[in-house]
């Protein structure tokens, strides 16, 4: 029988998840928005509203939409619920809330990925050829991925011997990681470039694909898609700087309240500045790279490095 | 003994046993193996035969397929009484038997059947001698043989020439050459199989199921696509033997256990996916009639309950939470990470080059079955018979959503299928005696063998309903309106003419859209492609010349065999008569 302050804490843990989930949906589509808005305005294309991703969101939802095939009405719920989860198995806040015992990197990749499988189903029900052939391009690339996220987990398991993201924070934390605080900024890299939809032409096969959908269908989506992109920035940000996380004291199951609000604006500014990263790798490095090929290649070295750091000491040694 | 006979029974009486005497024998051989999985061991009279523990699980999943699918021919009979057999003798004998019957149903090519037959006597005969030294040959021969079982093999061929498809005889041999693997290579040799030797199973395995995911992602039609599938997990599970070898070399029994697990987990939570997307293949060509990726399609209208089953039994074959290829690749991944390495850098690059390819071979069959879900499922229908299909009667659907659910209680609830073959993993991983803490296995968790985690299928299937649950109630709460169907915008073309009552197929998604996709499909790896081309070509030729060569050496000692024996007893008493002198 857990004691009255074993279940206090776990009603306040849900409560601080909820917190989380609702900070999550609120900022997952202005973060996208932060990023259109700034390739758009370093690219030369004008100013774009950074609230622009919302307003489109809710003016669907408020729309009596269209649907070419009956899978639509399915699958854009389906994977707004698979992001929902994901995003609720990263911490964006505080370490130790309820659930994060099943917060495993490979997990939350391989559902973050889900998140991304699902509405190419979508876009195939109709038959078109246009977003067939956009949904079977991100298929394959979404298949050539799937190389790097087990590389990304051995990095992991072999710089902190734990594979569940609150464990590896929680030693990433610790004052001396040993070679793991760069192998896990070299893995954040790693999982952004493998991971989200923000290579160059994301987005035109991203409106190819919506095409014959309008409505709730069509914001649920949207909602998905930017709620991924966030889960992927903010995961990458608590393994570049973990140290922004509340965690709770020895002894103590929740952190203390008042370190909140500073892991709240630590998570922010990790967010604005893994964007305004993925702005300048778009537009300064990556504005050429057209296709798959050379963000997976690029992915694999990284991840690779990650795991080469980690014996770079002993080998000097 | 009772199994064996009813298993007899079933096979050898294929043409007078009605269906449902056929599922009555396997049902009564289901109930005997999980009677015997939970009872505690009982030893026999000495010298009978008896269903030992390693073979238990194999013989469930096969019993399994036999009971769901009523089938009537001696391949799933064969399969269950050769993988029911504890002897490398009477193993290679059923193994060999086997083969003809795998052949006759298009799941190995007539050169396997040979090669197959070959490595598993030599194998057989490499483990009944008494010494240790010859154990340094024998994966090449077991994993020769276990290959032609599962008709796996290294051509990245895909069409009907060489394979058929995907069926429940594949499934058998699937499982059968699992068991073959675990037999030969972890429990019958007397002093465990070197870790090098492990490691190159586990190699030759992750190559197999790359082969297999690239052979799915270029098949013609659904069965082969399946089949090409199946081979792909029938390669990972190559791997995990390997892995579990090498447990069993490097003396770390929880390592050989969790990679059992995961075997047991694809055999089982994977294995019943697969049946049930065979079983629901063979209801939808009744219906539709022809798989063929570019004829058939737009099921999804058409038949709404048969595709949604399809649709969740191929989630059960990707490697994506919360399906059970999922939990199988987690377990893999973490036993690859708990393996023993070398000091340094160089020893971690193999475990990451196998890791890489793990997720590429998941990647693959992911592809594979979207493919396949794409062209049967979704888009438009392209026949006459595939627009005039429809639904069958609801209860012919029970069966393989029965397997489905069966899936789904092995994934869900690791611990319950675990523990009923957990004296199979304690063989295994060679636990002998009093059996440690550590290798009773958790009921709702799947540990990592390595310590870096576990994984709880029920709580992520729990997470999910409970977002699909939010996103449901927010979408009631916000009141937002169901969408109104319309057709499909064709970009402004004209509509399709008379003559084409199905629409232009240049403007449709097609299977050729997904094949060509892969970064070995672009040009860069064309040059690469010529070259290999050039390279298998010459090797043909010479191999037609030595034929030849071969052939007409035959023929021109046939032709003179009597002078040549002649010269050989005179070439032989000129010998002995030299040797006196």
């Amino acid at each position: 029988m857990p004691s009255w302050s074993v279940i206090a804490a776990w009603m306040v843990g849900c409560v601080l998840s909820v917190a989380h989930m609702a900070l999550m949906v609120a900022c997952a589509p202005v973060a996208r928005g932060l990023l259109v808005a700034g390739m758009a305005r370093l690219g030369g294309a004008g100013r774009v509203p950074v609230l622009a991703r919302w307003r489109l969101i809710l003016s669907c939802a408020r729309r009596h939409g269209v649907r070419a095939a009956g899978g639509a009405e399915i699958v854009p719920a389906l994977a707004l619920a698979v992001a929902l989860a994901a995003c609720a198995l990263v911490p964006s806040l505080a370490l130790g809330l309820p659930g994060s015992g099943l917060a495993d990197l490979l997990l939350v990749s391989g559902l973050l990925v889900l998140a991304r499988l699902l509405p190419l189903l979508g876009a195939l029900e109709p038959g078109g050829a246009r977003a067939g052939l956009a949904a079977a391009g991100d298929a394959a690339a979404l298949a050539a991925m799937q190389a790097v996220f087990p590389l990304a987990v051995a990095a992991a398991v072999m710089a902190t011997g734990h594979g569940g993201i609150d464990a590896l924070l929680t030693r990433l934390r610790d004052p001396d990681p040993g070679g793991g605080r760069v192998s896990s900024m070299l893995l954040a890299v790693a999982i952004l470039l493998a991971g989200p939809d923000l290579g160059p032409g994301d987005e035109a096969r991203a409106a190819d694909r919506m095409v014959d959908l309008g409505g709730r269908g069509r914001a649920a989506l949207e909602l998905a898609r930017d709620l991924a992109l966030l889960a992927w920035i903010t995961l990458a940000g608590d393994l570049a700087w973990p140290g922004g996380l509340a965690v709770p004291r020895a002894g103590d199951l929740l952190p203390a309240a008042g370190s909140l609000p500073g892991a709240v604006a630590a998570w922010l500014a990790r967010t604005v500045a893994i964007c305004a990263g993925i702005v300048a790798a778009r537009v300064v490095v990556m504005g050429a790279a057209r296709g798959v090929r050379g963000r997976l290649v690029l992915a694999l070295l990284f991840a690779t490095l990650a795991v080469v750091v980690l014996f770079t000491g002993q080998e000097v040694a | 003994m009772l199994v064996l006979s009813v298993l007899l029974l079933d096979g050898l009486m294929p043409r007078f046993a009605t269906p449902q005497v056929a599922r009555a024998g396997w049902g009564l051989v289901l109930v005997l193996a999980v009677a015997m999985a939970c009872l505690p061991p009982v030893s026999g009279p000495a010298g009978l035969p008896r269903v030992d523990a390693l073979s238990l699980p194999f013989v469930l999943i096969l019993s399994v397929a036999g009971l769901a699918s009523g089938e009537r021919s001696p391949v799933l009979a064969g399969a269950a009484l050769t993988a029911g057999v504890d002897h490398p003798v009477l193993f290679c004998i059923g193994a060999a038997g086997l083969l003809p019957l795998l052949h006759a149903r298009g799941v190995v090519s007539r050169g396997m059947v040979a090669w197959g037959s070959a490595g598993a006597a030599v194998a057989a005969a490499l483990l009944s001698g008494p010494g240790s030294g010859r154990l340094a040959v024998l994966p090449v021969p077991a994993l020769v043989a276990a290959a032609a079982l599962m008709g796996v093999s290294l051509r990245p061929l895909a069409g009907g020439r060489h394979g058929g498809s995907g069926g429940v005889a594949h499934l058998a041999g699937v499982v059968v050459g699992l068991c073959l693997a675990a037999r030969m290579l972890v429990v019958w040799p007397v002093v465990p199989v070197g870790a090098v030797w492990g490691g190159g199973v586990a190699v030759a395995g992750l190559a197999l199921a790359l082969v297999g995911g690239g052979r799915a992602l270029g098949a013609r039609d659904a069965g082969r696509v399946l089949a090409g599938m199946l081979a792909g997990w029938g390669g990972l599970g190559l791997l995990l033997v390997g892995l579990v070898m090498t447990g069993r070399a490097d003396d770390l029994p929880l390592l050989a256990l969790g990679a059992f697990r995961a075997l047991m987990l694809l055999a089982g939570g994977v294995g019943m996916a697969f049946l049930a997307a065979i079983l629901t293949l063979e209801r939808i060509a009744e219906a539709a009639g022809s798989l063929d990726l570019a004829r058939a399609g737009g099921l999804a209208v058409l038949m709404p309950r048969t595709s949604g089953l399809l649709a969740l039994a191929l989630a059960g074959l990707c490697a994506l939470p919360p399906s059970g290829g999922f939990a199988v690749a987690w377990l893999l991944v973490q036993s690859l990470l708990a393996l023993p390495r070398a000091e340094g850098l160089v020893g971690a690059m193999p475990p990451l080059a196998t890791l890489a390819g793990v997720g590429l071979a998941c990647g693959l069959l992911i592809l594979a079955a979207v493919r396949l879900l794409s062209c049967l499922v979704l888009g438009r229908p392209r026949t006459p018979r595939a627009a005039g299909a429809s639904d069958p009667a609801p209860g012919r659907l029970a069966v393989p959503g029965a397997c489905l659910a069966g899936s789904a209680w092995m994934v869900l609830v690791p611990g319950g299928w675990l523990w009923l073959t957990r004296r199979a993993g304690w063989e295994a991983a060679g636990l002998a005696g009093p059996v440690p803490s550590g290798a009773l296995p958790d009921w709702l968790a799947l540990a990592a063998p390595g310590g870096s985690g576990m994984l709880y299928p029920l709580g992520v299937a729990a997470l999910l309903a409970l977002a699909g649950g939010l996103v449901w109630a927010l979408s009631r709460l916000a009141g937002t309106v169901p969408s109104r169907p319309v057709a499909a915008w064709n970009e402004g073309a004209p509509p399709s003419p008379p003559w084409m009552p199905f629409g232009e197929p240049t403007a449709q998604a097609g299977p050729a859209q997904f094949a060509g996709m892969l970064p070995w499909g672009a040009p860069a790896g064309y040059s690469a492609r010529r070259g290999l081309r050039r390279i298998v070509r010459l090797l043909r030729y010479a191999a037609r010349r030595a034929a030849w060569l071969v052939e007409a050496g035959v023929a021109g000692v046939s032709r003179h065999a009597m002078g040549l024996v002649l010269l050989w007893l005179a070439v032989a008493a000129l010998a002995r008569m030299w040797g006196r002198s």
